[in-house]
C-alpha cells in the first residue's frame, strides 16, 4: 500500500522537520561564536557554521534525543574544521605549533603568580583587560588547548562533556586546560606590563 | 582537636604527602587540583579537603585568589558579535532545499 508508506514517511519528516527546528537551530549563535573562536575570521566562521548546520541537518536521525544537541553541533563543527584544516595545510610541514605536548610534568605553582606577587597578587589586572582582548588572546593559542579553553570557560561545558567532543579521555582535558589557562595568563600579563596595567620589576 | 588541626594545617601536613587519616592534604595536593576545584570537578570529598586546605594555608591562599580573579574575568567574557542575519537566512534556505519546511 503505497499510500500508507508516503503518508507515514511525511509524517516521519515533518517530525524530523520540527525537532530540528526546535532543537538545533536556536544554537545557531553559539556554533557562530564557537566558529569565530575556531577559525578566526568571520568568512570562515559563516561557512563554518553553514556546513556544520547543513550535515548536522543530514545525520539528524543519528542524533539522540534528549542529550545535549549544543555539544552535538559543537562536535560537528570542530570536525569540519579539523578536516578543512587538514585538507588546507596537508602539503605544510604540519605545524608544530598546533601540536602541543600533552605528557610531561607541571608545575603545581604557577610561574607567572611569582611574576606578579608583590606588585598584583591578587591579579586584579586581569579586570582591566576588555573583552576583545580576551577573545584576542584566546585565539592565539593552539587549537587543542583554545577549544578546550572555550569550551569549558566560554562555554560552561564539563570536564567529561568537553573529553566526548574533543574525543580525548578526561586526563588529557585537564592538562590541555592547564596548560591553555596558563599561556593565556601569561598572554594576559604581557599585555597587561605593556599596557602599564601592571609594573615589571 | 579538630579546630587544632586545621590551625595548624600546613605545619601538621608537611610539605609533602598527605597525612593520612586527618584529611588535612599538602600545599602540593591542594595546588594540583586547584583548576579542578575551581571548576567544581573534584568529588565532595576532595572539594572539602581543598578547601579546609585555603581556609589555613596563607602560602596557598593567593595562589587560589589569582586563579579565581583569571577564570571570572575569561567566564564572563562576552561574545563581541553574533552571527549576521543573512547568514541565518542562507542557511534556512540551504535547509529548505533539503527538505526543511520552516514552520
Amino acid at each position: 500500500m503505497p499510500e500508507e508508506t508516503d503518508v507515514a514517511e511525511g509524517g516521519e519528516k515533518k517530525k524530523q522537520t520540527a525537532s530540528f527546528e526546535e532543537e538545533a537551530l536556536p544554537h545557531m549563535d553559539a556554533v557562530y561564536r564557537f566558529a569565530l573562536r575556531l577559525s578566526g575570521s568571520r568568512d570562515r566562521a559563516e561557512d563554518l557554521v553553514q556546513d556544520t548546520f547543513f550535515r548536522a541537518y543530514r545525520a539528524w536521525d543519528q542524533y539522540t534525543p534528549g542529550t545535549r544537541c549544543k555539544s552535538w553541533l559543537f562536535t560537528i563543527c570542530r570536525n569540519v574544521f579539523l578536516r578543512h584544516r587538514e585538507r588546507t595545510q596537508r602539503h605544510d610541514a604540519i605545524i608544530s605549533e598546533n601540536v602541543p605536548k600533552d605528557s610531561g610534568s607541571v608545575p603545581a605553582v604557577n610561574p607567572l603568580w611569582s611574576s606578579a606577587e608583590g606588585k598584583d597578587p591578587e591579579g586584579s589586572f586581569f579586570n582591566s583587560i576588555v573583552d576583545a582582548k580576551i577573545l584576542e588572546a584566546i585565539d592565539e593559542l593552539p587549537e587543542e588547548y583554545r577549544t578546550a579553553v572555550v569550551l569549558s570557560d566560554l562555554e560552561g561545558f564539563s570536564y567529561n562533556e568537553v573529553a566526548e567532543m574533543m574525543d580525548v579521555p578526561v586526563g588529557t582535558v585537564k592538562s590541555r586546560l592547564f596548560r591553555g589557562r596558563r599561556q593565556l595568563q601569561k598572554q594576559l600579563y604581557d599585555y597587561a606590563v605593556s599596557e602599564g596595567y601592571i609594573e615589571e620589576r | 582537636m579538630k579546630w587544632i588541626k586545621r590551625l595548624f594545617g600546613r605545619e601538621a601536613a608537611g610539605s609533602n604527602g598527605s597525612d593520612g587519616d586527618s584529611g588535612m592534604i599538602s600545599c602540593q595536593d591542594a595546588l594540583e587540583r586547584l583548576y579542578e576545584y575551581l571548576d567544581k570537578e573534584l568529588d565532595d570529598s576532595w572539594q572539602d579537603r581543598v578547601t579546609a586546605h585555603f581556609d589555613v594555608c596563607s602560602r596557598c591562599y593567593p595562589h587560589l585568589t589569582f586563579e579565581r580573579t583569571f577564570l571570572d574575568v575569561v567566564r564572563k567574557t562576552e561574545p563581541t558579535e553574533g552571527p549576521p542575519e543573512e547568514l541565518k537566512g542562507r542557511i534556512l534556505e540551504l535547509l529548505a532545499k533539503e527538505g526543511l519546511e520552516p514552520s
